[in-house]
């Protein structure tokens, strides 16, 4: 049975499936939101699930003379691998202190695999515009990996450990994470950082539907469509959990206080994102680069220097 | 046990002339059962090593110099490696090597090498073993000019150069350090911790760093590198860059780690050059499109982290460094044996001419993907495995002593990873996925090519998931002892759960109704479908590449202007220019330097004698 635990934590509870269904709620918030940004009505609140469940129903067609196996498991690599990651940081949350498959360096690489299945699907497609797709994805994780791991550095520093629990437990006893100068500087670089990751606006340029018309997705359809949906879904869960995790000074679902704290912080990163997703135009992808390379990682660095200095 | 450990060197190199009696369909077989037989005696070596290292003196030739053969942990770990890697590029050359002329000179040079190779990390003391390291470098030079193509003869020339220039730093610092401690033999030397304190022991440790360093490939000495690997043919490629660039790292190790016992500032040097070596080696992969020469610089960049992984000091980062040894032979011999088969079926190097080789040459696909995954980092195989333990060594380093300098160190190792995958993305595009521009009539490579391919894809997967339970088991954890781990990695349970997560994923797809797979051609929007629509591998980072910055670098790269080899043949050139105006051909001016000459040498002496 010892083995079945894990197994129901990744599917059930607090993996895949629930995630996937809160994720797709938030997805429908961000739907909404967006929605009265720009004075429409916005989708009832069932209209993610509908998505998914019409997606899975079509039919899935695949491109003539693109390679089945790349084109069918880079979805699922995506999935897995954000599943994974999402089930660890809820994990290391809920039960304080007791790690569970690994720590924080696993998890930034088990972030990277939503990108990679992107990278993998658009490659394997066959399609010009996929391609192209493929390049911006990979050219936009070049551009923001460096800064996004030195702020993650940020929180290594401080609590000079690498397990979550550790990292948690230091800001239980020092205060979160985010309360300082470097702090502050970190979580805007970090989540500007998520805007990308979560192929936003402004930074969408893989997908840029007016231009390329969905990049790696142009060729994807029904099921295989549906999951890429759903690891987007999960990451929009995840990403800003993760943010809270480090910084926020994580996630205390232990009493209804707490998850009240909880669900106000995820909703004000949240509708941030959606503020910045609806008010900002594309950049075009060397405009992304160099603002990422320059400004961002310039702050980042800033950040660094000040939690060396303990601001 | 003394005798097997010995046969470890002399069968290589008594076989390797005997290839020449043996007829061609023979003699490859033969170098295969020679390769297989120094597997065999490892089989019964290894777990009598383990037990107790072998260390005994072969004879002397004088009181003080004295031939031993040294069998420890770390000689084991390194000779298994080579001959493992040996015996597969042995068995793939078999057909690899079908059309090149003059195969005797290619099997005896092969067996000299693995011999050498061998004999370099068997070897007790520190004659021997430079006697056997320079034996190493001449048959890797006549295997990377083995074609006599003028650019594979440039690059051994360059790489000879390079290596040579090395050796006698490294000759020049073993004789004082002989001078010094009265002995040549290593486990002596490694008892007594020579400390460096002095100049000259500073001296010294830059030299074996400069002979090391050249050999293993690091920056700024690393530039032989992408030219020799690209020249060799792929099995030898594989193993230049899958071991015989580890012997330097062998080597570095016994120096840096048992013979002296380093100050803070040698581990600074060794971190930043590792650090440098990430990202200016992966920098520069992500711009090639010469597949075997973006390989090539991998190889500088994934030595980088072995360099930083030594450089911590702390155990779990020397442990991580060499497990990171045992993982960069495998998937990079794997990665050189897997483009090996696609140039061997193509017959170019360029990546813009693959194209789509997925579905004609599915087995070699899947073992290259696992390689670049491994190489990337992503878990859970084995390249992100000896990673963690790097970054774990250094996080280690900052709770001790708390310099900013590691976390400079940590961002370059870290996001290195990102780059080798995004430089690997392309190559696993170009070759595999893109659409050729017209289609290649190829097929798979035979059994004798996959088979080392298929083995070292498993090890790949095997090491990384029985991470805890095989390779830090058995060869690594033994190797550096006191090692404290201060993350949490669980691989085996992860890459379960990837798994099911993974068929939990086909479920949904397979409810959406898998019987309706359709196919169709892709959408363009209407216009007629063609394969030069798509992403050339010159194109892919283009973003990356026109960025003012990296194109300024990028450019004076191009330009060699940061190639120590043609750095130092340029001033070379212009001394020997200045010098060459000289020679005028009058003879009156000859007499004047020849009586010149004569006054400065009789000042001297007389100032000598007072």
């Amino acid at each position: 049975m010892e083995i079945l635990k894990p197994v129901f934590y990744l599917l059930v509870f607090p993996g895949f499936l629930f995630l996937g269904v809160l994720g797709l709620f938030f997805m429908w918030v961000d739907r909404k939101v967006t929605a009265l940004i720009q004075s429409r009505m916005g989708p009832p609140w069932y209209q993610c699930y509908a998505d998914i469940g019409k997606l899975l129903y079509k039919q899935v067609i695949i491109p003539a003379g693109s390679n089945r196996l790349s084109f069918v498991a880079a979805p699922l690599i995506g999935l897995a691998g954000i599943s994974l990651a999402g089930g660890i940081i809820w994990m290391v949350n809920i039960n304080k202190g007791v790690s569970f498959i690994g720590d924080l360096i696993v998890v930034m690489y088990l972030l990277v695999l939503p990108s990679l299945a992107l990278i993998i699907g658009g490659a394997a497609s066959r399609n010009p515009f996929s391609s192209v797709g493929a390049s911006r994805e990979m050219t936009m994780v070049f551009a923001y990996e460096l800064p996004f791991i030195l702020v993650v550095l940020t929180t290594i520093i401080r609590s000079k450990s690498i397990i979550f629990g550790e990292i948690i437990t230091y800001q239980i006893q020092n205060g979160a994470m985010a309360a300082s100068v470097s702090g502050i500087i970190a979580v805007i670089v970090f989540f500007v950082c998520m805007l990308a990751k979560l192929c936003y606006l402004p930074f969408d340029i893989p997908e840029a539907e007016s231009e390329i018309i969905g990049g790696t997705l142009a060729e994807y359809s029904g099921a295989l469509l549906a999951i890429f949906k759903l690891t987007n879904a999960i990451m929009l869960l995840i990403l800003p959990l993760f943010l809270i995790t480090l910084f926020l000074g994580g996630i205390d679902v232990s009493s209804i206080k707490g998850i009240l704290f909880l669900t106000l912080k995820y909703l004000v990163i949240l509708i941030l994102v959606i503020l910045v997703k609806s008010t900002h135009p594309r950049l075009r992808i060397d405009q992304a680069f160099k603002f990422f390379l320059g400004p961002i990682t310039g702050l980042a660095i800033i950040s660094v220097i000040l939690t060396i200095l303990g601001v | 046990m003394n005798i097997l450990a010995l046969f470890l060197v002399i069968i290589p190199l008594v076989s390797a002339p005997l290839t020449w009696l043996f007829k061609s369909g023979l003699r490859e077989w033969f170098s295969v059962a020679v390769t297989l037989c120094i597997l065999l005696q490892l089989v019964f070596l290894f777990p009598a090593v383990i037990e107790t290292p072998l260390h005994y003196d072969l004879f002397h030739i004088t009181d003080n110099i004295v031939i031993t053969v040294n069998l420890d942990l770390l000689s084991i770990v390194i000779i298994t490696l080579i001959s493992f890697s040996g015996f597969l590029a042995t068995l793939y050359s078999t057909r690899y090597m079908t059309e090149a002329r003059s195969l005797r000179k290619y099997y005896s040079l092969l067996l000299l090498f693995i011999g050498s190779m061998n004999g370099t990390v068997l070897a007790g003391d520190l004659f021997s073993m430079f006697v056997l390291w320079e034996a190493m470098t001449v048959a890797a030079f006549f295997l990377v000019i083995f074609d006599n193509a003028v650019e594979s003869i440039k690059a051994g020339i360059k790489y000879f150069v390079m290596s040579e220039m090395g050796a006698l730093f490294m000759l020049v610092a073993i004789v004082a350090v002989y001078l010094r401690e009265g002995t040549a033999d290593m486990t002596t030397l490694a008892a007594r911790r020579i400390t460096v304190t002095s100049t000259f022991s500073h001296m010294l440790l830059i030299f074996f760093l400069l002979g090391t360093g050249v050999k293993a490939g690091i920056i700024p000495v690393h530039t032989w590198l992408p030219d020799a690997h690209p020249a060799a043919p792929s099995p030898i490629s594989a193993l230049l860059s899958g071991v015989m660039i580890k012997v330097g790292i062998y080597m570095m190790i016994r120096i840096f780690c048992q013979i002296f016992s380093t100050a803070i500032s040698w581990e600074f040097i060794l971190c930043a050059l590792g650090s440098a070596s990430i990202i200016i080696g992966v920098m520069m992969a992500i711009k090639q499109i010469d597949a075997k020469r973006l390989l090539a610089y991998h190889s500088v960049s994934q030595i980088g982290y072995i360099v930083l992984g030594i450089g911590t000091g702390a155990s779990i980062g020397i442990a991580g460094g060499f497990f990171h040894v045992l993982n960069h032979a495998l998937f990079k011999g794997l990665l050189f044996l897997s483009m090996g088969a696609v140039i061997h079926r193509i017959g170019s190097r360029n990546l813009s001419d693959y194209g789509g080789l997925a579905r004609t040459m599915p087995i070699t696909f899947i073992t290259c993907s696992i390689a670049a995954l491994s190489i990337s980092g992503i878990p859970p195989f084995n390249g992100f495995v000896s990673k963690w333990m790097i970054y774990q060594g250094l996080v280690q380093r900052f709770t001790m002593d708390g310099s900013p300098f590691i976390v400079v160190w940590l961002a370059a190792a870290m996001f290195g990873s990102a780059l080798t995958l995004a430089s690997f993305v392309k190559l696993i595009y170009a070759t595999f996925l893109t659409v050729p521009e017209k289609p290649h009539g190829v097929k798979e490579v035979s059994a004798p090519m996959w088979i080392p391919m298929v083995i070292m894809a498993g090890l790949c997967i095997t090491f990384g998931v029985l991470a805890w339970q095989i390779p830090l088991k058995f060869f690594v954890l033994p190797v550096v002892p006191g090692v404290s781990f201060s993350g949490y990695w669980q691989p085996g349970l992860a890459t379960l759960l990837l798994i099911i997560a993974f068929v939990a994923g086909g479920v949904i797809f397979v409810v959406g109704r898998l019987k309706k797979v359709v196919v169709s051609t892709p959408f363009v929007g209407g216009e007629e479908f063609e394969p030069e629509m798509g992403i050339s591998p010159d194109g892919f980072y283009s973003t990356i590449k026109n960025t003012q910055v990296f194109k300024a670098i990028y450019h004076q790269a191009e330009k060699k202007r940061f190639d120590i080899y043609d750095l130092v043949k340029n001033i070379g050139i212009n001394i020997c220019e200045v010098l060459s105006s000289i020679h005028t051909g009058v003879l009156s001016r000859y007499i004047v330097w020849v009586l010149a000459g004569v006054a400065i040498l009789v000042l001297l002496i007389s100032y000598a004698r007072f």
